[in-house]
């Protein structure tokens, strides 16, 4: 199937460095629409280079990303129009109502301003927080701003949806209902590209699961064929795979330094 | 309201922009959502209104307010003084410091602000628009600033010193804001050169304290100077340490504008210093301070980020002002 549709993300040879530290090492990717890429690995492993310069933060790499047969370098405006992005940490102008912030980024889309608020109080509905759709963000906790978060990232119905890590102070039930709406959008043929350390989520929502390290993709197949090897959970395929098996042994370490 | 229509203004110069490769409409709406959060962002002027928990809405209208006060207070010193000169020095003194201050105390949260780079910079913006916004931005914010303290001044000085006078009034405020923004600069490179960048941000929050004390002391000094008759009896020609003040460059333009060919060859060269200052300070921060400062920047933004924040460095030029 994937031989006849065109990828919505080509990434050939990608490369990244901070001076002498080499953060990314010659990565090769294809991504199709519709699928859940699981995008993992330890911190430091070059997860947050590989999205900055998806969603066109850093211009400055060696390789070609191709997003929908566009290159990044070249056509870098129209490539952002078909992102979307919601970062790891609740990154909001916080004295602004949700409404205020969702028109705003909607407008920075070129959505009409009354497609824009029909849309982000039904969003707000949906995520719960619509009784707060006029109070100022600053007073929010950090689920509610974590749901605005995602809102603003979904509202111009992009193509291509980048979560760093979106299930971060969300309730159970808005992690429930995330999930769902993960699996919701890949069936209607977005692609969501995903990225935690939350191996269990990771586990249940991707059907292809990318484990970066040290710069280059260690591995790359559905959570099946990466427990081939005879691992469980993608939390053990995960300590073999990063060279950290020894977890439980750093546990008691740390337990008997406080003893 | 007043903040469309100054935006409104700012657009008249559209086609220049979009020369510049700007979206108009886009800079339409970074303009208009960054002044609002401006009047609703915190300063040193409504921190009791803070802590009442009180949501502020006017916050840069009542930081306006408080030094058109003082511009007040400052033009009736200028007024009392007999000597032009020193009136002058004193005034551009005081607005240089408290624009200073102000923008040191009030708008660093704004400078140092990375969330743009997760809020505007995946947006289809371009880099152009983001540039362009955020030095408007600053702009507007400084004129606000400048504005509220100088209006009473320039009234002054055109109603009762003169058309002339008025003009060059005018030319002392553009000079000694741009000279602030330098002062400004200068302020953050020393601070961040021997500080830490968290140290930095605490250096600010000090600096609010300063401020609130500053404006408390200011608004008791500054009636009783006008009534002192102390200041009348100082001559500055006589105080060799002002040739190094810039307020008192701007002053001696002043006195050439209104005794002309009676000035002193000294009141000429600090004339020409006034003018020519302005040029060389923007030569400064463009050619030599606004490279390190991005890049000072960059890692203050850093230090609350993980290791593979975008340092400011590799970006497209102008995204780290």
């Amino acid at each position: 199937m994937e031989n006849t549709i065109q990828p919505i993300i080509s990434i050939r040879n990608l490369r990244k460095d901070y001076g002498e530290k080499q953060v990314l090492k010659g990565i090769n990717l294809e991504v199709y629409p519709g699928q859940v890429i699981g995008y993992i690995g330890p911190n430091g492993a070059g997860k947050s280079t590989t999205v900055k310069i998806l969603i066109g933060l850093i211009s400055n790499f060696e390789g070609e990303v191709l997003i929908n047969d566009e290159n990044i370098k070249d056509n870098i405006i129209s490539v952002k129009s078909q992102i979307g992005y919601v970062p790891e940490n609740a990154e909001i102008y916080d004295v602004l109502t949700p409404l205020e912030y969702l028109d705003f980024i909607g407008k920075l889309y070129g959505m009409d301003e009354d497609k824009i608020a029909l849309r982000a109080t039904k969003l707000l509905t949906a995520f719960g927080i619509g009784g707060n759709a006029d109070q100022r963000m600053d007073t929010f906790s950090k689920g509610m701003r974590q749901k605005v978060l995602l809102i603003s990232g979904i509202i111009h119905n992009p193509k291509i949806i980048i979560l760093d890590e979106p299930l971060s102070g969300l309730d159970a039930n808005a992690v429930i209902m995330v999930k769902e709406l993960i699996s919701l959008m890949a069936k209607e043929g977005k692609t969501i590209f995903y990225c935690s350390h939350m191996m269990d989520v990771v586990e249940k929502v991707s059907d292809r699961i990318l484990l970066i390290n040290n710069g280059e993709i260690i591995a790359d197949g559905t959570f099946e064929d990466l427990k081939a090897g005879g691992n469980q959970t993608l939390e053990n395929i995960f300590a073999k795979l990063t060279g950290k098996e020894e977890g439980n042994r750093e546990a008691a370490d740390v337990l008997s330094a406080l003893n | 309201m007043f903040n469309r229509y100054i935006i409104n203004f700012v657009l008249l110069f559209k086609p220049i922009f979009q020369k510049m490769g700007v979206d108009a409409e886009q800079l339409r709406i970074i303009l208009t959502i960054k002044m609002k959060m401006d009047d609703r962002r915190p300063n040193a002027y409504n921190q009791q209104r803070q802590k009442k928990d009180k949501q502020v809405n006017n916050a840069s209208w009542l930081v306006m307010f408080f030094l058109g006060l003082t511009g007040l207070f400052l033009t009736v010193l200028l007024a009392n003084l007999k000597q032009p000169l020193l009136g002058h020095t004193v005034y551009f003194s005081a607005f240089m410091v408290m624009l200073s201050v102000t923008l040191i105390s009030d708008f660093t949260n704004v400078l140092i602000d990375v969330r743009d780079n997760y809020i505007i910079l995946p947006r289809p913006v371009s880099d152009s628009t983001f540039t362009i916004s955020r030095i408007l931005h600053i702009g507007i914010h400084t004129a606000k600033m400048a504005f509220a303290i100088s209006i009473s001044g320039l009234v002054y000085s055109f109603i009762f010193e003169g058309l002339i006078s008025g003009f060059v009034f005018l030319i002392e405020i553009l000079i000694a804001t741009t000279l602030s923004v330098f002062l400004v600069n200068i302020t953050y490179l020393i601070v961040l050169k021997i500080t830490s960048p968290q140290r930095f941000k605490d250096f600010i929050s000090y600096f609010q304290i300063f401020l609130s004390v500053f404006i408390f002391a200011a608004y008791y000094t500054l009636p009783r100077l006008i009534d002192s008759s102390v200041l009348d009896g100082v001559d500055l020609r006589e105080v060799y340490v002002l040739a190094i003040v810039p307020s008192y460059w701007l002053a001696a333009l002043h006195e050439i504008a209104i005794t002309l060919k009676t000035a002193q060859l000294s009141t000429y060269i600090y004339a020409v210093l006034a003018l020519t200052s302005p040029i060389v300070s923007f030569y400064l921060i463009i050619k030599v301070l606004a490279p390190g400062f991005n890049q000072k920047l960059s890692s203050i933004s850093a230090s609350g980020d993980d290791q593979t924040v975008v340092p400011l460095k590799e970006k497209e030029p102008g995204r780290g002002l």
